[in-house]
C-alpha cells in the first residue's frame, strides 16, 4: 500500500480534516471533511500552497511550525485562520507529521491533522487519536503492545519492525485491519535474511493458496511455483528483485492441493530510513477466472474473427452472385425483349397477310401468291429463331452432339454460300470466295459447319451497308484449315469485341438497332469448339470485321 | 381528297402489308425505308399522318417522332412497333407519338386508329 492508497483509506474511514502535503507544503491529498469544511472543490486545492489560503497575519506562525517540523521532525499544535471559499475565515488548529514518501525512498511527506477550533470533541480527539510520536524510537514499544492483541501477525512485526510510518496503536490497528480484511493475498518477505523468507502472510493469502501461515513463514515463496519454473515472468521477477525495483507479474502458481491458479503479483520493495532494502511487500491476486475468461475471450475472438472472415467471404460471394444475377437478369430481359421482337415482326406479317387474304376478295391472283409467299418465308423465319433457341439450350445442357464424317470443306463453304444467297432473297451483299484448294478433306458435322457459316454470313451482312462485298477465304495447312469471313461494315468497338461470343450479347450501335437473337455467334463458337477448333475476330471501327475459324482436319477424340 | 400517310418501315414484308392495306382503304402512301429518308420526306412533303416503326437503321423511330413533333406540332404520329415493353411505349409517347400499336396487330384495329386521327 503506498501513501496515496493509505491516505485514501484513512480518508474513507475518518471524519477528520486530514491533508497530505509535499515537504514544501503543497496539497497532495485531502480528506472529504477538508473539502466540505473549506468549501473549495478538489481542483482548487490540490497542488496549491496552503499559505495562499491562510490569513496573512497567521502566515508567520504557521511557517515557523512548518520549518520546525522539517528540521526537528517535531510539530506543535498551531492555531491559524484559513479563508474558505465563501470568504469566511475558519479558525483551525493543526498538527503536522513527517512520513516516508513512497515515491522517493529517501524523501518525506507531511501529513496534517486539523481541527476546527470550536469543535467540542477537540481535546478528546487530540488525546485519543493523534498522540504523535517521533518517527523513530518508540515504534517497537507500540508493536509490542500490538503483539499482545494479535499474536500471530505480531510475531513478524515484532521481530522485523517494518519502517511503516504509522506510529500510534490506532494507526497500526487500522492498517492491520486493512491488511487482514483485504481480499488480496498480502505477503512480507525479509530481504535481510538469506533466501528472503516470508515473515508474514495475511488470511486472504491462506485462503488463496490453501497454505496456513505457519507452513509458509520462514520459507521462500518459490514453493508456489512447484516444478513449473520455466516461466518468462519469473525471470522478470528475479531481475526486478535484483535491482530492488517494484514489479507486477502474472505467474502460474500452485495451491497446496496442486491446483493451478494465475497469480497477479505486485511486488514493492521497502527500505529503511537509510534507504537500504529491507523487505518486499507482495500483493497477490488470483486472476484465474479472469485468465480463463480472457483465454475464452481470445478463443471467442478467434472464432469470431473466423466467423467474420467467413461472413465477409459469404457476403462478397453473395454480392458477386447478386451482381451476376443482376447481369443475367439484364441479359434475360434483353433476350426476352429481343426474342419477342424477333417473333413479333414475322408474326405481324403472317397475321396481317392472312387477315387481309381472308377478308379481301378483290386481291389479284398475283398479289395473293405474293402474300402467301411472304407468309411462308416469315413462317420459316420463326422456325429458324426457334431452332436457334433450341440450339443454344442443347449446347448449354451439353446435349449437342456431332455426326462426324469426312467431307470436302471447299464444297461445304460453297453450299453455305448458296444457302445464304437463296435464303436471303433481299441480300444484296455480293459474296466473294477465295481459295487455292479445289478439295480439302475435313472430318466434321456438315450441317453444323454450314450453320456456323450461315451465322457468320448473316452477321457480316447485318453490319454491312448494302452492296458491300463479303469475302470468304479458305486456306489449309498440314493439320488445319482456316475459314475467314471479312466484311466492310461498321466494325466492332474494342469494348464490345470481347463480348461478341457471349450469349445474348448484342452490340449497341448509336442511332441504329441491329436485329438478332444475340445467339448466332455464341452458337457458332460452341459448334466450332465442339469440332476442336477456334473462332476469333479482328475488327476496326468503320472498316469492318473479320471472323477467323480454324478447324483441325481430323477431330481428336 | 385522299389523305396522305408517310410510312416508315424497314421490314419488307411489313412494307408490302401496310402499303396494300392503306392504299386499299383510300390513303396515299409514301414509303421511307429508314429514319433518315423519313426526315428528308418530312421536309419536302406535307403529310396528314405519320406511321413509323421504332427499330430502324441510321435514325430510329423515336428520333423521327421527336423531329416530326417539333417541326409539325399538329401531325398525328402513330408508332407501330414490335417493342412491347411499357418503357418503350412511354418513351415514344413522350417523344411525340399520339398512339402506339404493337406488332402483331389486327389490321382492322390499325385502320380504326388511323381514321381516328384523320
Amino acid at each position: 500500500m503506498n501513501n496515496v492508497e493509505w491516505f485514501d483509506f484513512i480518508s474513507e474511514v475518518t471524519d477528520d480534516i486530514i491533508t497530505r502535503h509535499t515537504l514544501g507544503g503543497l496539497f497532495l491529498q485531502v480528506s472529504r471533511k477538508a473539502i466540505t469544511s473549506f468549501g473549495y472543490p478538489l481542483e482548487e486545492i490540490i497542488s496549491q500552497s496552503p499559505y495562499s489560503f491562510i490569513h496573512e497575519d497567521d502566515i508567520a506562525v504557521v511557517k515557523n511550525n512548518h520549518t520546525f517540523l522539517i528540521n526537528e521532525r517535531k510539530s506543535e499544535w498551531v492555531k491559524y485562520r484559513l479563508k474558505c471559499k465563501n470568504g469566511d475565515y475558519l479558525s483551525l488548529q493543526s498538527y503536522g507529521k513527517l512520513i516516508h514518501s513512497t515515491l522517493d525512498p529517501l524523501g518525506y511527506e507531511i501529513i496534517l491533522y486539523t481541527k476546527i477550533l470550536d469543535d467540542d470533541d477537540f481535546e478528546k480527539n487530540i488525546g485519543d487519536v493523534f498522540q504523535m510520536t517521533r518517527m523513530s524510537g518508540d515504534d517497537e514499544t507500540l508493536s509490542q503492545k500490538y503483539k499482545s492483541q494479535k499474536k500471530r501477525a505480531d510475531k513478524s512485526f515484532h521481530h522485523h519492525t517494518l519502517p511503516i510510518p504509522y506510529n500510534t496503536e490506532e494507526e497500526i490497528r487500522i492498517l492491520y485491519r486493512a491488511i487482514n480484511s483485504s481480499t488480496n493475498g498480502i505477503t512480507v518477505a525479509d530481504c535481510r535474511q538469506p533466501d528472503m523468507p516470508l515473515m508474514y502472510v495475511n488470511p486472504a493469502f491462506e485462503v488463496m493458496t490453501g497454505y496456513a501461515i505457519e507452513e509458509v513463514v520462514g520459507k521462500n515463496c518459490r514453493f508456489l511455483q512447484g516444478k513449473d519454473t520455466d516461466q518468462p515472468s519469473l525471470e522478470i521477477l528475479r531481475r526486478a528483485m535484483l535491482m530492488a525495483e517494484p514489479v507486477v507479474v502474472i505467474l502460474r502458481n500452485y495451491k497446496k492441493d496442486g491446483t493451478l491458479f494465475w497469480n497477479k503479483l505486485e511486488l514493492a520493495p521497502v527500505r529503511d530510513s537509510e534507504g537500504v532494502l529491507t523487505h518486499y511487500i507482495g500483493i497477490a491476486s488470483d486472476i484465474s477466472s479472469e485468465v480463463i475468461s480472457r483465454n475464452q475471450i481470445s478463443e471467442l475472438n478467434l472464432m469470431l474473427a473466423e466467423t467474420n472472415d467467413q461472413l465477409r467471404i459469404e457476403r462478397d460471394r453473395e454480392r458477386e452472385y447478386a451482381k451476376s444475377l443482376e447481369k443475367i437478369n439484364e441479359l434475360k430481359d434483353d433476350f426476352v425483349s429481343s426474342v419477342s421482337h424477333e417473333f413479333r415482326t414475322p408474326l405481324a406479317s403472317i397475321i396481317g397477310f392472312a387477315q387481309t387474304l381472308l377478308k379481301d376478295n378483290t386481291i389479284s391472283e398475283q398479289l395473293r401468291e405474293k402474300f402467301l409467299h411472304i407468309i411462308f418465308n416469315d413462317g420459316k423465319r420463326l422456325a429458324r429463331i426457334v431452332e436457334d433457341m433450341l440450339d443454344i439450350a442443347r449446347i448449354e445442357s451439353g446435349k449437342s452432339t456431332l455426326f462426324k464424317e469426312t467431307h470436302d470443306i471447299v464444297a461445304i463453304v460453297k453450299d453455305a454460300m448458296s444457302a445464304f444467297t437463296y435464303d436471303k432473297e433481299k441480300n444484296t451483299n455480293p459474296l466473294i470466295f477465295k481459295t487455292n484448294s479445289s478439295i480439302i478433306a475435313l472430318e466434321c458435322d456438315r450441317d453444323k459447319i454450314i450453320q456456323v457459316l450461315l451465322n457468320l454470313l448473316t452477321n457480316a451482312q447485318k453490319f454491312s451497308p448494302p452492296d458491300e462485298e463479303i469475302i470468304i477465304t479458305l486456306a489449309e495447312e498440314e493439320e488445319i484449315v482456316h475459314i475467314k469471313i471479312k466484311d466492310n461494315g461498321i466494325g466492332i468497338h474494342t469494348d464490345d469485341i470481347h463480348h461478341v461470343f457471349e450469349k445474348f450479347y448484342r452490340v449497341k450501335h448509336p442511332g441504329q438497332e441491329i436485329r438478332g437473337t444475340g445467339l448466332g455467334l455464341p452458337i457458332a463458337k460452341n459448334l466450332i469448339e465442339l469440332h476442336g477448333g477456334t473462332i476469333s475476330v479482328v475488327s476496326t471501327i468503320g472498316h469492318g470485321s473479320e471472323f477467323i475459324v480454324t478447324l483441325p482436319k481430323r477431330v481428336h477424340e | 381528297m385522299s389523305k396522305s400517310i408517310l410510312l416508315v418501315e424497314d421490314e419488307e414484308s411489313m412494307q408490302v402489308l401496310l402499303d396494300y392495306v392503306l392504299k386499299s382503304n383510300g390513303f396515299v402512301v409514301s414509303l421511307a425505308q429508314n429514319g433518315r429518308d423519313a426526315l428528308d420526306l418530312l421536309q419536302t412533303t406535307v403529310f396528314d399522318l405519320l406511321c413509323t416503326d421504332i427499330m430502324l437503321p441510321e435514325v430510329n423511330g423515336i428520333e423521327v417522332c421527336a423531329y416530326a413533333r417539333k417541326n409539325y406540332p399538329h401531325l398525328p404520329i402513330i408508332v407501330i412497333s414490335s417493342k412491347s415493353q411499357e418503357k418503350e411505349i412511354e418513351t415514344a409517347l413522350n417523344e411525340g407519338a399520339n398512339d402506339y400499336i404493337t406488332k402483331p396487330f389486327d389490321v382492322d384495329y390499325l385502320l380504326k386508329i388511323i381514321k381516328k386521327y384523320l
